[in-house]
């Protein structure tokens, strides 16, 4: 097929490359996740809010809560989506802050040195029915002239009404006659310049009048005192709402703005143009709408159906004919798409969607440009999350259960702590010119106070409130992921290490050799409590190596987690384990270690180490498990990880601009079926299975 | 009042009908059960992971007084008249001699089918009973169905020996491919509950936010429809989940009363523990039931093999890890302590369900069946067999309660849901893999 496309070509200026023919695998609909949705919706609304948080969560294969083939979509979804969409639009448009605010404090609430509580006509407001004051202090937010006063009434008596006294900050702004008619509380002040910050407002009654003989009683009844302002200053452009709606309906006419900020909104969620047609589909929901209700409301629903539309929901790719199998590259926008939610986990930005637009995402050199532009973006924390948090299973210490009896101190700052020493030291490599390899080896890591004490580490010293210090060590114990406790801790059980875990971990996440599911029947380590001797997990594990049916997979395994043992099962050192000396030496293949520096070291010499790492990134990128077509890609790609130091922005770089990333095809073919009646599974062939027991 | 513009206008163009393949989800709502009395009936599922501790599970009678056992008396004590208890039950295509029996028995806790192997592209089970009873209890509740849990799922790696997450977060299933994700806030649960309810709002406002609502959906219909005809098969299939979940809503939409039947309590907070979390559940699942916003809700205690620590009973260790004892005392001790507190969970909500009235006297709970079990027997061999099961409520009187049934021989689980098809107006001759088509006798 690719010769004769190639003999057909030889007439036409341009042929095809031998690259580009190269099949670049089944790509599926991609459906956002959760990440991905509440990062992208930061990005287009400019919110703090987090809908996707209330999302079901995704299922993961190969390691990746991205792959697109194993993201499903239940009618859940769809509400909260619904659900998500008002209220992102909701507070664009409504929470913006106007000028003049108006701060108050209730009569009630303020302190009085004489007075009771008005009853009748008089309920709600404080009744100082002798001279006497009231007094409460209110936050400026901003400076500028502000109106200061109170609320209040009075009984006129003697020919003569209540009258008021105000002073802010202890200068008497005025006093004023209030007016005597119990229904009309009126707001008496005056307006000053006023700085931000704390100021106190005072009201007094100053000319308390009583006749014994005929009953006569003057009062002062106040109800609140306020603070209503800045008057001269201009109300803060609500961004939130310019960027949704970045025209002026007034002076560009409704429909004529409507138009123009639907189409502002939707290029930018569709991350791509839309055409005429598309525009008034969308429009017609405003024109449904902005009947009866304001336009507002009219726009929001246009834009709620943007973001309800498939085209937002799930990264569409398109092939001219969903039936033809032969490669051809994705179009500027689908990979404009690919690069931003590869690199930020989330929606491409105006400029490169510019890029994309004026054709300038087609070489080498263009993509180059974009990606060490991207990855100099903060938003590229999005590698340390969402990657690097699955990868080095980093999330999974959220999920981690140390005994609570044993370690009644493992509360969640020290499990966030620990999530952050992880992501601190991997962000390392992001920020720096770094090999890779070295987050075995580096002797060095980010501690705080309480991570330091936890670790029983001194000699450092760290700020008081928790923030995290780059410190390096000197001795022989701590330094490279294998002795960090994030993932010590998440690889051990409730109320103990298993070095089994901790040697799957690094099998399948570092070297990508993670071993099959156990037989069955094959119980879990029997927890002898009864025993004389007690013995160490080491001792206890031993009886894998000399059981045949355990031994093929074991003695890599477990030695691997051996090395590990004075690690115990929150990452903290130990000496002994059971009383025993920790026995940490172990072997693979021959060739010995003891303890985590010297397998570190081991591991960071080991060919499979950093092709390891590009077909992890590499499955991340794409949102696939490596199909067959994908080996010599990720081979290429990790040559040039390796001519590049095995820098990350190297490895980034690479799969950036490989084949597969670029192109996409058609002829997708159905895999799921019914299996048949009684289908056992086959035997594995070593994949990401993982299972309970040791 | 100003003309309304046509759906027509609004998606553009001519709509094309799209001839989408029938997923079970589609069929029509409207089939009501034969209500006799007039009052509703209904059915919860109440799923418990990593099984229980077998010795101490299963009651006796005493003449014909139902005593309880050690694990079921702490919390079902006083409603012995109301309980079920049978033994006897197995659910054979949960048994395949590979790893993964957490992922087969929760797959299959409500479906009777054995699970296709596979990490998440080629999930494939089978129609959940709860969605097959839903269609005939339904009758003019909000929600056809509610799928509720207290776990969302874990963060990584992966959840039980190449079987998809999907196997262990879900016990309902709305088609062979379809899990029916469920929700784990109180928040959103409450939303959901109660969304539509605004006092402010006159009956023509509601009417027009609910056109709006469709117009809205029916152009994401459009949208869909046209960009499906574009597709590659396996796209296809992505789209119809999203296809399938439009239809859901708007058909709901279009259902609803304008009116809701109770006015909401406070809306719960945002930051629980874990025991609020399953009390606010208990409480709005009974609340679900009360104000009829559905007749039909499974519920997920945890998700199968739970690595739940239950420090706060006392218990060290995770629950998966106890429940492979090994015949160890203190861990089959463990076991059996957070057993007993599952069950007073399940007490908790039979009581609440128990003191709401129906029109005629009779409670909720005497009009509903709850049934209550776990993915397997013996977390330590994993056994699909001799299952712990609890069915609690009369069902209107079709099931015949107060007593501990010992069925003396194995029967499909699946026979026992055929039972409760039928009872609640189905006319399935069959269900799931194995059924015999001999339902358990209820009555």
């Amino acid at each position: 097929m690719k010769r004769l496309l190639l003999l057909l070509c030889l007439p036409l200026l341009a042929c095809p490359s031998e690259e580009s023919l190269r099949d670049p695998g089944e790509f599926v609909l991609h459906r956002l996740n959760r990440a991905e949705y509440n990062n992208t919706v930061r990005d287009l609304f400019g919110t703090d809010l987090r809908p996707a948080d209330d999302f079901p969560a995704d299922d993961f294969g190969f390691g990746y809560d991205n792959i697109a083939a194993t993201l499903s979509l239940s009618p859940l979804h769809i509400e909260l989506y619904e659900r998500a969409a008002d209220r992102l639009i909701d507070d664009a448009l409504h929470s913006g802050v106007t000028y003049p605010l108006e701060l108050a404090a209730e009569a009630e609430d303020a302190t009085a040195t004489v007075g009771t509580a008005g009853y009748d006509f008089g309920a709600g407001f404080w009744n100082l029915s002798t001279e006497g004051t009231l007094t409460a202090t209110l936050e400026v937010p901003v400076g500028g002239v502000w109106f200061a006063g109170a609320r209040a009434f009075g009984h006129s008596a003697g020919g003569e009404a209540a009258r008021m006294r105000v002073a802010i900050d202890g200068d008497v702004l005025g006093a004023w006659d209030v007016t005597d008619v119990a229904g009309d509380a009126q707001i008496y002040g005056a307006e000053l310049v006023l700085t931000e910050g704390p100021h106190t407002l005072e009201v007094a009654f100053t000319n308390d009048f009583e006749s014994a003989a005929t009953g006569a009683d003057r009062n002062l009844l106040v109800d609140r005192l306020v603070l209503q302002g800045p008057l001269n200053v201009e109300s803060p452009p609500n961004t939130k709402r310019d960027r949704l709606i970045p025209c002026d309906p007034g002076e560009l006419g409704r429909r004529t703005c409507a138009a123009h900020a639907i189409r502002t909104f939707t290029e930018r969620a569709w991350r791509r143009p839309i055409s005429e047609d598309e525009l008034l589909g969308l429009l017609g929901i405003y024109d449904l709408v902005i009947v009866e209700d304001d336009f507002d409301l009219a726009v929001a629903s246009a834009i709620k159906a943007a973001m309800l539309s498939p085209w937002f929901v799930f990264r569409v790719e398109l092939d001219a004919n969903a039936n033809d199998p032969t490669p051809h590259p994705v179009s500027p926008f689908e990979l404009a798409a690919r690069l931003s939610y590869f690199i930020w986990s989330s929606t491409p930005d105006d400029q490169l969607l510019d890029a994309a637009r004026n054709g300038a995402l087609e070489t080498d050199e263009d993509i180059e440009l974009q990606v060490a532009r991207m990855l100099g973006d903060a938003k590229a924390e999005a590698l340390v999350d969402n990657f690097a948090g699955q990868w080095l299973y980093i999330r999974a210490v959220e999920d981690a259960a140390p005994d609570g009896a044993t370690w009644p101190d493992f509360d969640d700052a020290l499990r966030d702590a620990m999530k952050q020493e992880m992501s601190l030291f991997f962000g390392m490599f992001l920020e720096e010119d770094r090999s890779m390899l070295e987050l075995l080896t580096a002797r060095e890591t980010f501690l705080n106070q309480r991570l330091a004490d936890h670790y029983g580490i001194t000699g450092f010293s760290f700020p008081e409130d928790g923030s995290f210090t780059h410190v390096s060590f000197t001795g022989d114990r701590r330094g490279g992921i294998l002795t960090q406790g994030g993932v010590l801790t998440a690889t051990s059980y409730p109320l103990r290490t298993s070095p089994t875990r901790r040697g799957k971990w690094m099998l399948e996440q570092l070297l990508c050799q993670g071993p099959p599911p156990p037989p069955p029947g094959v119980e879990g380590l029997e927890e002898d409590s009864t025993t004389q001797d007690p013995e160490t997990v080491r001792e206890r594990l031993e009886q894998h190596a000399t059981d045949p049916t355990c031994a093929g997979c074991h003695v890599r395994m477990d030695a691997m987690g051996f090395a590990l043992e004075h690690f115990d099962a929150v990452g903290v050192w130990r000496d002994t384990d059971q009383g025993q000396p920790i026995d940490a030496a172990a072997e693979i293949d021959g060739e010995g270690f003891d303890g985590a520096l010297e397998l570190g070291a081991m591991l960071a010499t080991d060919g499979s180490l950093s092709r390891c790492m590009a077909q992890q990134l590499y499955t991340y990128a794409l949102g696939r498990g490596p199909q067959t077509v994908d080996w010599p890609v990720i081979s290429d790609i990790n040559s040039q990880f390796e001519d590049g130091g095995y820098r990350l922005a190297e490895l980034v770089e690479a799969i950036a601009k490989s084949s597969a990333f670029r192109h996409r095809r058609g002829g997708q073919e159905l895999t799921a079926e019914p299996p048949p009646e009684d289908a056992t599974p086959a035997e594995e062939e070593p994949t990401r299975d993982g299972w309970e027991g040791e | 009042m100003a003309a309304r513009l046509s759906r027509r206008h609004i998606l553009g163009g001519a709509a094309a009908a799209v001839a989408l393949p029938l997923l079970d989800v589609m069929r029509p709502r409207r089939a009501r059960a034969d209500q006799g009395s007039g009052v509703p009936k209904r059915m919860l599922f109440y799923f418990v992971p990593n099984g229980m501790h077998m010795p101490a599970w299963f009651p006796s009678m005493n003449g014909d007084q139902l005593e309880l056992s050690p694990i079921l008396a702490p919390g079902l004590a006083g409603l012995e008249e109301k309980l079920l208890v049978i033994r006897g039950l197995a659910n054979r295509p949960a048994v395949v001699p590979v790893a993964g029996d957490h992922a087969r028995g929760t797959g299959s806790f409500l479906t009777c089918r054995t699970v296709n192997k596979s990490e998440g592209d080629a999930i494939y089970n089978g129609v959940s009973v709860d969605q097959v009873v839903a269609p005939h209890l339904c009758g003019g509740a909000l929600f056809p169905s509610l799928q509720l849990g207290i776990d969302g799922g874990g963060s990584v790696g992966a959840c039980d020996s190449g079987y998809s997450c999907a196997y262990i977060r879900n016990i309902s299933w709305a088609g062979p491919a379809t899990p029916l994700a469920k929700i784990v806030s109180p928040q959103v649960l409450f939303d959901r509950m109660f969304a539509g309810y605004d006092p402010e709002l006159d009956a023509a406002a509601r009417e027009r936010r609910r056109a709006y609502r469709t117009s809205i959906l029916d152009h994401a219909l459009g949208d869909a429809t046209s960009l499906r005809s574009r597709l590659g098969v396996r796209d296809r299939q992505k789209l119809d989940e999203y296809l399938t979940g439009v239809r859901d809503l708007e058909t709901r939409i279009q259902d609803a009363e304008s009116e809701l039947a109770c006015a909401p309590p406070d809306r719960p907070p945002d930051d629980v523990t874990y025991l609020e979390h399953v009390a606010l559940n208990t409480e709005l699942m009974a609340l679900a039931f009360e104000c009829d916003l559905t007749r039909v809700t499974s519920f997920m205690l945890g998700n199968g093999s739970s690595y739940r620590s239950f420090s706060f009973l006392g218990v060290g260790g995770a629950h998966h890890e106890l429940s492979h004892h090994g015949g160890d005392a203190q861990k089959q001790a463990g076991l059996q302590a957070i057993d007993t507190w599952e069950v007073e969970q399940l007490g908790n909500l039979l009581r609440r369900l128990d003191s709401i009235e129906e029109a005629d006297g009779s409670s909720v709970l005497d009009n509903t069946l709850v049934y209550f079990s776990s993915e397997i027997a013996d977390g330590d061999s994993h056994q699909h067999d001799d299952l712990p099961v609890v069915l609690a409520g009369g069902f209107g009187g079709a099931v015949r309660t107060g007593r501990y049934l010992d069925l003396g021989e194995e029967r499909p689980l699946a026979d026992l849901y055929l039972a409760m098809i039928q009872a609640a107006g189905g006319s399935d001759a069959t269900f799931g893999a194995d059924s015999t088509g001999v339902p358990v006798e209820l009555g």
